[in-house]
């Protein structure tokens, strides 16, 4: 039996994964609170002036469960062996790429460079003010489409899905997650 | 070394069939046309996990465990040989 070794979802039992995930999503709730990120939703993040150590952390269990059982969902219609606990590992995992676009904001940087941005507003100066935004763009967008390619390898790897039409029931499930998570954090403040 | 059992013809990859038995103490021979078992009809390597999972008690986690690999790769892979078996036995009738 062939298995991709730097496919961690075929690799690792589900026990590894489970305490390598949580400790993902420690680390990456202390990093977004050291660099002031804050995720509002399953494919957000958003950097703010204040944030308490407490934020982020709910943040990540809210998104992580959200999602993990709309994804179970899922899986379970198209697979009905599919088990909570890979779905759960693949997105806690996955959401490292999360983590590590939240070191772009070192030392305030993304926020030092907006302020600029927006002190000229409307104006749109050309300068390298402009340049590091437009790159930190591009890191921000490599890092979710990463962040998605790892979940869905988990998912499909989850519910052994061989057929293309995954996909799109995938990203219409994760979609709704976004929405529902929208709404939850509109009316849930911590 | 493992002698391997060819279940497909190398030329044109149709399935074989044993067409000879012979007894090894006597060397009386059987001439006849004996297909395959199904699960003989699987590669070298599926029977192998075949015959691991069987040795294993039908745990699939100790096959995880024992095979160094995932829970769901090791039952994704007994569900592809499921599909193939069933494959096989409709292919027959």
């Amino acid at each position: 039996m062939r298995v991709n070794p730097y496919q961690p979802f075929e690799r690792f039992s589900d026990q590894i994964l489970l305490m390598v995930g949580v400790i993902i999503t420690l680390l990456g709730s202390f990093l977004a609170f050291a660099f002031k990120a804050r995720f509002d939703g399953i494919l957000d993040v958003h950097f703010v002036k204040e944030i308490e150590l407490h934020q982020p952390f709910l943040d990540n269990v809210l998104n992580i469960l959200v999602t993990s059982v709309l994804l179970f969902f899922l899986g379970r219609k198209l697979n009905p062996k599919t088990r909570w606990i890979d779905i759960l590992n693949a997105i806690m995992v996955s959401r490292i790429f999360m983590y590590f676009s939240t070191l772009l904001n070192f030392q305030n940087f993304i926020g030092n460079k907006t302020d600029k941005l927006m002190a000229e507003f409307p104006e749109i100066p050309m300068d390298s003010n402009l340049i590091w935004i437009l790159v930190i763009g591009i890191l921000m967008i490599v890092f979710l489409v990463l962040y998605l390619i790892y979940l869905f390898i988990g998912f499909k790897v989850a519910i052994n899905g061989k057929k293309s039409i995954i996909i799109l029931y995938f990203l219409l499930v994760i979609l709704l997650s976004e929405i529902i998570l929208k709404i939850i954090f509109q009316f849930i403040h911590f | 070394m493992a002698i391997k059992l060819p279940v497909k013809c190398p030329s044109c990859e149709s399935p074989v069939q044993a067409i000879q038995l012979k007894c090894m103490e006597c060397e009386t021979a059987i001439s006849g046309n004996f297909p395959l078992p199904d699960i003989l009809q699987l590669s070298y390597e599926d029977q192998e996990f075949v015959l691991n999972f069987f040795l294993a008690s039908g745990s699939l986690k100790e096959m995880a465990s024992q095979m160094k690999v995932s829970y769901p790769t090791v039952r994704n892979h007994l569900d592809d040989l499921i599909e193939k078996i069933q494959k096989i036995k409709k292919n027959e009738s």
